[in-house]
């Protein structure tokens, strides 16, 4: 069979493939683990760039430093009072060509005992190129918390940003 | 043909003078060229170089075969890579798949890939295939195709160039040469499928594996690779250059076996197996092992994490960067498992405690001194 005969078979199993893949895609998508934006391209770069403590009050204290990822920020703060707090400053920066809208803000936490604010940032702003936005992040004891053991709780927050159409 | 030559020293004047702006653009604000702007750029240079060389002569050797072959390299690696998706997850697509988004983004991204392709060609051609003209083309497109703002912003800190160098700048390099030499054997069409089909999928599919740079990286320096190595031999076949030992020993099949084991390495480095070496960056377990040494760990799931008993030197995660302690105590709470650990070098136990989630593996042996690469370029990164 000659070269050109076979790439021409090749590419028709290929089309066929994809053709399954499609089928098998909106049979199965419910199923598949599906999770925030994909930071897609050098184009599309939205992302945390830096987290810090800044402000502490009363009793409450970072049992670890806070990290991130593109798109996501994890604190664990532990907390006695209700009127201890930790703020955390995080820098967002666009850095791709597209503008940014922010879509939705999710919270991995499972402790309702501590709550947090966001300040600086809502739902449906917009992130232009090259823009960057600091955030706050206040963390506190929900005002139904029993006082006096601390409460030490993770809280991890994604900011899931979509193109500004 | 040196009147043409000078038609072609104002493309390079041209280009030149878009990537000066571009890299201006990102300390001088009104210089930024907007996404619209850059595609009627873009439709301008394509227009002078169709009129300036219109009716030359160009030399398109066995196209069609170049064609089927991208198509076929591009297409495998976007199933393969799709398929990546169903071990790492997907993430949804942060293009907008409205339909007024669908033809924004079409607008945006496709017209500029064939204007610069072809422009590209015009250049290769007219460069009677002298090697220094062909390196400044690939140069040129090359910085043509980055996005400064991301590159600087990205070169305060070492560990973020490191990323961008792997994920973004050499993967740019690999294609922007496969690209060049594409169009010099061949023409623009071949190149033109690459980026569309690349493009069509990062801006249409409404998921995307959620994969890292380093695999983004990885696939964006292999895939040109590939690509080049196919064309490469049906190129010297068709130009009868090989003799029928060199071509037994050049078909791209003698290659698979280098790619197999390229890919069991990387695989066994970045953890895809159940074993996967971790470089120990300080003497807190001596005198087990050392700073340098290299430690094979297993990689433990929930249920074996269970499993685990005081006196398992175990890898876990705190604070986004990974420890190797000895299990001192384990105690049950309400929580489940949380493990006291403890550096054998140290004087006590580790002040955090640990829960069952931060366990990513168990080790096994280690290998002495293997680890150091490892440890030279994290210090170097910090």
């Amino acid at each position: 069979m000659n070269n050109n005969k076979i790439k021409k078979i090749t590419i028709v199993i290929l089309i066929l493939v994809i053709f399954v893949m499609s089928t098998a895609y909106a049979t199965l998508y419910r199923k598949l683990k599906i999770g925030g934006n994909a930071h897609v391209s050098a184009d599309w770069k939205v992302e945390v760039t830096d987290i810090r403590e800044t402000e502490t009050l009363g009793q409450a204290s970072s049992v670890s430093l806070p990290t991130f990822t593109a798109s996501t920020v994890t604190f664990h703060a532990s907390l006695v009072e209700k009127t201890d707090s930790i703020t955390y400053t995080i820098k967002i920066k666009n850095s791709g060509i597209i503008d940014a809208r922010l879509s939705d803000i999710v919270s991995t936490q499972s402790d309702a005992t501590i709550i947090y604010e966001i300040g600086g940032i809502n739902k449906d702003d917009v992130l232009l190129a090259g823009e960057e936005k600091i955030v706050t992040v206040k963390i506190s004891l929900s005002p139904s918390t029993l006082e006096g053991e601390p409460v030490s709780n993770e809280v991890s927050i994604i900011f899931n940003f979509i193109q500004n159409i | 043909m040196r009147a043409l030559n000078k038609k072609i020293v104002f493309l390079y004047v041209l280009l030149i003078a878009y990537i000066t702006i571009k890299i201006l653009s990102v300390n001088i604000g009104f210089l930024t060229i907007s996404n619209e702007l850059n595609v009627g750029i873009w439709g301008v240079f394509f227009l002078i170089a169709l009129f300036f060389t219109k009716g030359d002569y160009n030399r398109y050797l066995d196209q069609y075969d170049k064609v089927q072959t991208t198509f076929i390299v591009v297409v495998g690696y976007l199933m393969f890579y799709f398929l990546l998706g169903l071990f790492v997850g997907y993430q949804y697509n942060a293009y907008s798949l409205t339909p007024r988004g669908i033809i924004n983004n079409t607008i945006l991204f496709m017209p500029i890939i064939i204007f610069q392709e072809y422009i590209r060609q015009v250049l290769v051609n007219y460069s009677d295939g002298k090697s220094r003209w062909i390196v400044i083309i690939t140069l040129m497109f090359i910085l043509i195709g980055l996005n400064f703002n991301s590159v600087f912003n990205d070169f305060q800190n070492a560990e973020a160039t490191f990323k961008l160098l792997c994920s973004e700048i050499i993967p740019a390099v690999a294609r922007n040469f496969v690209f060049t030499y594409l169009a010099y054997i061949s023409s623009c069409k071949p190149v033109i499928l690459y980026r569309l089909l690349t493009t069509a999928v990062s801006i249409y599919l409404p998921i995307l594996p959620n994969i890292n740079w380093f695999y983004n990286g990885l696939f964006g320096i292999l895939v040109p690779i590939i690509l080049y190595v196919l064309t490469n031999y049906s190129q010297l076949k068709l130009e009868r250059k090989l003799s029928r030992e060199e071509e037994k020993k050049n078909r791209p099949i003698t290659y698979v076996p280098t790619l197999i084991l390229v890919f069991l390495i990387v695989g066994f480095v970045v953890g895809f197996f159940k074993y996967q070496p971790v470089a120990v960056v300080s003497d807190s377990m001596l005198p087990l092992f050392a700073r340098g040494d290299m430690i094979i760990v297993e990689q433990l799931n929930e249920e074996e994490v269970k499993n685990l008993k005081v006196g398992d030197v175990v890898k876990f995660l705190t604070d986004n960067y990974y420890v190797i302690h000895r299990i001192y105590a384990i105690e049950e709470t309400k929580d489940g498992l949380v493990f006291t650990t403890k550096g054998d070098n140290n004087n006590a136990p580790d002040s955090d405690k640990v829960k069952a989630e931060q366990i990513k593996g168990k080790y096994k042996f280690h290998i002495k001194y293997v680890g150091f690469p490892s440890v030279w370029l994290s210090e170097a990164l910090r």
